[in-house]
């Protein structure tokens, strides 16, 4: 799987240096995370609204912390995910919290009809979605972040170990649930069928 | 299984591994994939995409803040009722302060 390359990484920290120097500068980074931090909020906490509110407080605290943030050579997002992470954990901690079933948008269809309709996105971000909530974010910040696993580990307070072991297990659960077929498979399949599932 | 969980690591991360991958570990890396792909598929609505970037990046003021905030906490009964409470307050100062400027002669008389 991608990772940033030295170069992005050298062109990440002279954005966060320009933000430093000028907040309006600020933009490009949220442009750049807006919708990752969203899509790993929303696969954690299964409602739209709270996701809503953790990436608004996620990036209100970078635009805050900017003075003070210190370049270490890891991706920004490992940073942002971190206090994202944070938020959501602090709220799974408050009384009555509830693990919602997965329903990733109040118009997406659910993952029955997703399959029907052909919408294999949706269709994989449900069975990601149901995943326990350690796979769930292991696989988040390794397949939607493209973090390495020792920055996924200290974001997840876990061992560079235990998160290839929750890889493990979520990819193979991930394969039950979603079926054996392989892309280039089920590519060759639709061609030979004619496009219908 | 730890040779599974090291192989699959190992082609994740690009790195060839010995002796080639097992069916299993190439199942997964193809499932890897397709997830990948599946999460780099933005899922944030345009209006939603708008409140947050004003929320984050709009350097607004409190006031505007607040007007902006209301249709979502009014989906909120039990903060809409504190809020709608701190709206009025504020607006009944405001009005108050906005009359003192417009008609300072009634301040004068006032005082």
């Amino acid at each position: 799987m991608a990772h940033r390359s030295e170069a992005d990484l050298l062109a990440e920290r002279d954005l966060i240096l320009a933000a430093q120097r000028d907040r309006a500068a600020f933009a490009p980074l949220y442009e750049r995370y807006v919708d990752q931090i969203f899509a790993y909020a929303l696969t954690l906490t299964q409602n739209r609204e709270h996701a809503e509110d953790v990436t608004a407080a996620t990036f209100a605290k970078a635009v805050e912390e900017l003075p003070r943030f210190e370049w270490r050579g890891v991706p920004y997002s490992a940073w942002l995910y971190r206090v994202a992470a944070n938020l959501v954990a602090r709220d799974r901690r408050r009384p009555g919290w509830i693990e919602l079933t997965p329903q990733l948008g109040d118009d997406a269809p659910g993952p029955e009809e997703a399959a029907l309709s052909g919408d294999r996105a949706a269709e994989v971000r449900f069975a990601v979605a149901a995943l326990p909530h350690d796979q769930r974010q292991a696989v988040l910040l390794r397949f939607g972040g493209e973090l390495r696993n020792r920055e996924i580990a200290e974001i997840m307070g876990r061992s560079e170990g235990a998160v290839k072991l929750l890889t493990f297990r979520a990819l193979t659960t991930l394969r039950r649930r979603l079926g054996a077929p392989l892309p280039a498979e089920r590519d060759a399949r639709r061609e030979e069928g004619g496009g219908d599932r | 299984m730890i040779d599974d969980i090291e192989r699959l690591d190992d082609a994740l991360e690009g790195r060839p591994p010995i002796g080639g991958f097992s069916g299993t570990v190439g199942e997964l890396v193809g499932i890897a994939a397709e997830v990948a792909r599946a999460l780099a598929v933005p899922v944030l609505t345009d209006a939603e995409r708008e409140r947050l970037h004003h929320r984050v990046l709009g350097g607004r003021t409190w006031s505007d803040r607040l007007l902006h905030e209301l249709p979502r906490l009014a989906r909120r009964p039990t903060v809409v009722g504190g809020v709608g409470a701190a709206a009025v307050t504020l607006a009944v100062v405001g009005i108050a302060l906005l009359r003192g400027r417009s008609h300072p002669e009634l301040g004068g008389a006032a005082a």
